[in-house]
């Protein structure tokens, strides 16, 4: 049974009309289930690219193998019922309460439609708020939010069909201390689950400290592919974000990186 | 001190379902609020007008037309009743239409008039009928409405691929879709030269936007096309929900978005080409009927479709009224009235969105 459901992509190429090979030729190792994988990279390395390709959002070639099948090859369908993506930018504008983009997030699904009926879906949404201790947001215009709870109802969103393999494209990049380990507490709980998870991490430190593997994505290819403190080292961070940095230890074991003085030129 | 907090919680959550099921009643009753509007506002409409009748008049032509005297009864039911209910379905098409347009263009300054989709179904109206293109075995107001329906999606397939090629700015779409209205002015502008009296009066008639020539034909057949396509409107609204929270969201979901905007447009031409096609260009209900319904109900399309639908039936038929009464003596082409509600809204919107960005 061991490595069944484990996911790993291979030769992969993805890019826009007119912007080919964004992705080039990427392969990884397996990404287990229950394990969250960081993936980092500088601006434009094609992070939010290669996110979209997997939930097929944007056309790929190349294999994305789960369960020995190729899930670019799944009918869009099955595809979405396995995969949630969690969108870098929110829209704004939207007359929506909390609870109603949840509820919808769950019955716009064509899958999800036929199988779930709505009260069954309303207690869904709600358990969710609850284990997202964000219960207090239940009935808020989606509108009057900050950024910051916009981010966690937009995680919501995208865990609420309870994906075998969960994609976040920066969900904390605009949190407060408090929320940041919030959210990665409670990503590292649905890992636990046995879910794959993918997710764009800007800050290394948040990679160093929660990631169980690192992915660090370099001109759209893998540049390394290994636990996050094998894959954050000085050379590495020297040549892929052209920054001198120290990579210490702290008191509780943690690896950190404290990025050197810089000369003024 | 750990049960305390279940506690806690748990009243918390029982507050925000019952928060929550509050609201989806408001939701209710505030459509079933409006509707009953409508249906006072379309008596209102047909109790008005120029020939003076008693309410008690109206009232015993509807309801026991054989006792009352003829005259009444042609009144009432030749003329004030197709006005009156060509207002509410005109509403109700164009409503809907602009809600859709919203929704899939991205955009809350989308409607069939602001667009240009209403005025490429009027240049496609006032060319079959100057044309004079006849099918055979078809009436003459299907062929005009068909031909509208055409350039109404044509516009509409125009304005998507301009919304997918500049990937959707707001105001960019909008600028684009007042092109359109120019340029199809124009063409209804350069139609006027080439037309015969008759023809002429007929497009004239178009593009000033009147209910004044509603018979129960165009009544029966711009219902019908209402009957037909709201259902699948309504269908479509938990994919439109989600739709709002990102294209990349619905996609994720599932929702093959392209052939479901398709759809979409399809829908909105039909809604949108029949009316014009039977009233002209009555501009600015597609805009605000969508608008008021979203402030009132917010965009959870079950609920934000419906308040649409009922909510441009009554701003339509409140129009109707004020036609009838701004100036005494006078029939207003209604278009002129709802103008001059809709440009407000417009402008409003407009601001609003320049504050945002
Ligand atoms: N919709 C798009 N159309 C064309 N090019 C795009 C699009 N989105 C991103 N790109 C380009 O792809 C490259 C990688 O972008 P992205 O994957 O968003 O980077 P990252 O998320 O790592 O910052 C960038 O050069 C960007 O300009
Ligand atoms: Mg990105």
């Amino acid at each position: 049974m061991k490595g069944q459901r484990e996911v790993y992509i291979k030769q992969l190429t993805a890019g826009y009309p007119g912007k080919p090979g964004i992705i080039r030729q990427l392969t990884t190792r397996p990404l287990q289930p229950g394990m969250i994988t960081a993936l980092a990279g500088p601006n434009a390395a094609g992070k939010s690219t290669l996110l979209k390709s997997i939930t097929g959002l944007i056309p790929a070639h190349g294999e994305i193998i789960m369960d020995q099948k190729n899930i670019l090859a799944f009918p869009v369908l099955k595809r979405a019922k396995l995969i949630s993506y969690m969108p870098q930018y929110l829209p704004f504008d939207i007359s929506l309460s909390v609870v109603e983009s949840l509820v919808a997030s769950l019955k716009a699904s064509p899958l999800d439609q036929i199988s779930t009926k709505l009260p069954e879906v309303k207690k869904r949404a709600f358990d969710l708020l609850e284990e997202m201790d964000i219960m207090h947001l239940a009935t808020e215009p989606i509108n009057n939010l900050s950024g910051g709870q916009r981010q966690l109802v937009s995680l919501a969103q995208a865990i609420i069909r309870e994906p075998e393999i969960l994609l976040l494209d920066e969900p904390t990049s605009a949190l407060d201390l408090h929320y940041q380990v919030a959210v990665m507490k409670w990503v590292k709980q649905y890992a636990r689950r046995g879910k794959i998870i993918l997710i764009v991490l800007h800050d290394i430190n948040m990679a160093l400290r929660w990631a169980d593997e690192a992915i660090l994505l370099h001109n759209g290819k893998v540049y390394r592919h290994d636990k996050p403190g094998a894959v954050f080292t000085k050379e590495a961070i020297r040549e892929v974000y052209h920054v001198d940095a120290d990579i210490e230890s702290t008191g509780s074991g943690h690896l950190q990186v404290i990025v050197k003085d810089q000369p003024f030129d | 001190m750990s049960i305390q907090r279940t506690d806690n919680q748990k009243a918390e959550r029982k507050l925000a379902e019952q928060r929550y099921d509050h609201l989806q009643k408001k939701r209710l009753l505030i459509i079933a609020a409006i509707t009953i509007s409508c249906f006072i506002s379309f008596c209102f409409d047909i109790v008005t007008g120029p020939s003076s009748l008693s309410v008690k008049d109206v009232f015993t032509a509807l309801f026991h037309s054989s006792s009352t005297d003829t005259a009444i009864d042609v009144i009432v039911w030749k003329v004030r009743m197709p006005y009156a209910l060509m207002a509410l379905l005109t509403g109700m098409a164009l409503s809907v239409a602009g809600a859709e347009m919203q929704t899939i263009l991205n955009n809350p300054l989308a409607s069939p008039f602001t667009l240009g989709v209403s005025a490429s179904a009027t240049f496609g109206a006032a060319l079959a009928i100057v044309l004079g293109i006849t099918l055979p075995g078809i009436s003459a107001n299907w062929v005009v409405s068909l031909n509208a329906f055409l350039f109404a999606f044509g516009s509409v397939l125009l304005l998507q691929a301009f919304a997918r090629w500049k990937n959707s700015g707001v105001g960019s779409l909008v600028l684009f879709g007042i092109a359109l209205v120019f340029t199809f002015n124009a063409l209804v502008a350069l139609i006027h030269y080439i037309a015969t009296p008759e023809a002429l009066q007929q497009v004239v008639f178009w593009s000033m936007g009147s209910l004044a020539r509603a018979n129960w034909e165009k009544i029966q057949m711009l219902a019908l096309v209402i009957v037909l396509v709201v259902p699948f409107t309504m269908a479509s609204s938990w994919k439109m929900t989600a739709l709002r929270l990102g294209e990349e969201r619905a996609a994720g979901l599932g929702i093959r978005v392209n052939r479901f905007r398709f759809m979409s447009l399809l829908r909105i031409s039909l809604l949108a080409a029949t009316s014009v096609a039977f009233v002209g260009t009555i501009g600015f209900i597609g805009l605000v009927g969508p608008h008021i319904a979203r402030m009132l109900v917010g965009e959870d399309h079950r609920y934000w479709f419906p308040a649409s639908l009922v909510t441009g039936a009554l701003v339509m038929s409140l129009a109707s009224i004020a036609s009838k009464l701004l100036v005494p003596g006078t029939l207003l082409p209604v278009g002129i009235v709802t103008a001059l509600i809709g440009v407000p809204v417009f402008v409003y919107l407009i601001m609003r969105k320049d504050r945002q960005s």
